[in-house]
């Protein structure tokens, strides 16, 4: 009988906790919610305003959309990079062509946006590109983890699913520029071109933000 | 969207951990079943603090400004290290632009006691010139350092960090990349090595341990 009471004290011990459990749950996934879209403009040090807006972005119907192109400020210098043949390369460090001593050393940048596919049918980005004077080359990049190191792998195209959105963000998909050829400061605007499978074509505005904007989480 | 998820989450579970223990203390048979049977509860905090910190080594190269910088002039301060290279288009200017973010979250007594090394990986690009231009552009109070390959490697290396070079694709020559590493190492005011944070933490909780860190020594 002793025990009974203590095994009823015990489950009621235990109910309470649940219960307080349950309603603090309740309680904290409310604040969740109810913190959705209230404090967007928290950031004044370089802030990247709508830029990383991706909730905002509607699916227009029929069309093939790319919308909030930003970038960071490329810092590329008026002295041209000497880099001497000051070492042998590493085994691993193929394709094994050697250290040139002429020409710039390139700066590399990446370009983020959102595409939002509103056809009816399925399309990939498969090729990007910048006009001459600024960058000799964009590609199609994805930044994977391989153990700590984060790796940037070329991709052939990026698939955008019919009715679907697709960002491309920070330690992600991106577009990156190639051998950047001049300083890109902030808020000045670049045009990159985007080529999907389709043959759907679009020049878009990319936005210079400043090097310190906050990363999106 | 996601900081909004960072800080609710970190409530939550916080506010679950509470009320399982609350349950777990009223389970008069020290039967603590109920807490440990729960694995939701256990979100890890991302990093990883060491206690006792680590010993490390101290080292020397040449500070954008042009001078020799060690570890042991540091003394007295937190010092945050970060690996990286300034011809980096993704992972490195989005690790500095975090680090931007969460000094500008400290408080400015702690700032005064926050060092914030960038280490070069590509020496051979990296010059302090180079270091000079871009470094401060994340940050004024930002230190770059840089010096021969070798010579990083090897200071790296006791941190677990590693990086080698690639060639991409129609890329001339020069225009390599180099993978490596990427992590924040906070070293305390001897340069002992204290903790260590994946990159993608969001900068409120970047300044949160490094603000822990400037306090514990503070403190002893
Ligand atoms: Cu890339």
């Amino acid at each position: 009988m002793a025990e009974n009471v203590g095994n009823t004290r015990k489950w009621l011990f235990i109910g309470i906790g649940v219960a307080v459990f349950l309603v603090v749950g309740i309680i904290a996934v409310g604040l969740v919610f109810s913190g959705d879209g209230d404090d967007d403009d928290d950031g004044d040090n370089g802030d990247n305003g709508d830029n990383n807006g991706a909730e905002e972005i509607v699916i227009t119907e029929g069309e093939l959309t790319v919308t909030g192109a930003w970038m960071r400020a490329v810092i590329v210098g008026d002295a041209p990079v000497t880099v001497p043949e000051d070492r042998e390369l590493d085994a691993d460090e193929a394709p094994g062509e050697g250290m040139s001593d002429m020409g710039m050393g390139g700066s590399n940048a990446a370009v983020y946006l959102v595409i939002a596919n509103g056809t009816e049918a399925d399309d990939s980005l498969v090729a990007a590109s910048v006009s001459a004077e600024i960058a000799t080359e964009a590609q199609l990049h994805d930044s994977v983890m391989v153990g700590d190191e984060r790796q940037m792998q070329q991709q052939d195209a990026i698939p955008v699913p019919a009715g679907e959105v697709v960002e491309l963000k920070e330690r992600s998909l991106h577009v990156m520029l190639m051998n950047v050829q001049q300083d890109l400061n902030t808020d000045e605007t670049i045009t990159l071109t985007l080529t999907f499978e389709s043959g759907t074509t679009l020049d878009i505005p990319v936005q210079v933000v400043p090097l310190g904007t906050e990363p999106t989480q | 969207m996601t900081r909004r998820w960072n800080v609710s989450g970190l409530l939550l579970v916080g506010l679950l951990v509470l009320s399982l223990g609350l349950a777990a203390c009223s389970d008069e048979d020290g039967d603590d079943s109920v807490a440990a049977s729960d694995p939701t509860a256990a979100a890890p905090a991302p990093g990883t603090v060491f206690d006792p910190p680590r010993e490390m080594g101290d080292f020397t190269l040449t500070a954008h400004t042009g001078e020799p910088l060690s570890l042991s002039d540091l003394q007295g301060q937190v010092v945050v290290l970060y690996f990286g290279y300034t011809y980096c288009p993704d992972v490195c200017p989005v690790s500095l632009a975090l680090l931007n973010a969460a000094y500008n979250q400290l408080t400015p007594e702690v700032q005064e006691q926050v060092q914030v090394v960038f280490v070069s990986v590509d020496g051979t690009r990296d010059t302090p010139e180079r270091l000079g231009m871009v470094i401060p552009a994340f940050n004024p109070d930002f230190l770059g350092v840089t010096g021969p390959e070798e010579t990083v490697r090897g200071i790296g290396e006791p941190y677990g960090v590693a990086f080698y070079r690639r060639f991409p694709e129609n890329a001339s020559p020069e225009n390599y990349l180099v993978f490596h590493t990427s992590q924040f190492f906070v070293l305390g005011q001897q340069g002992e090595w204290r903790a260590v944070y994946p990159d993608d933490v969001s900068a409120a909780y970047l300044a949160e341990q490094i603000t822990a860190q400037v306090e514990a020594r503070t403190s002893t």
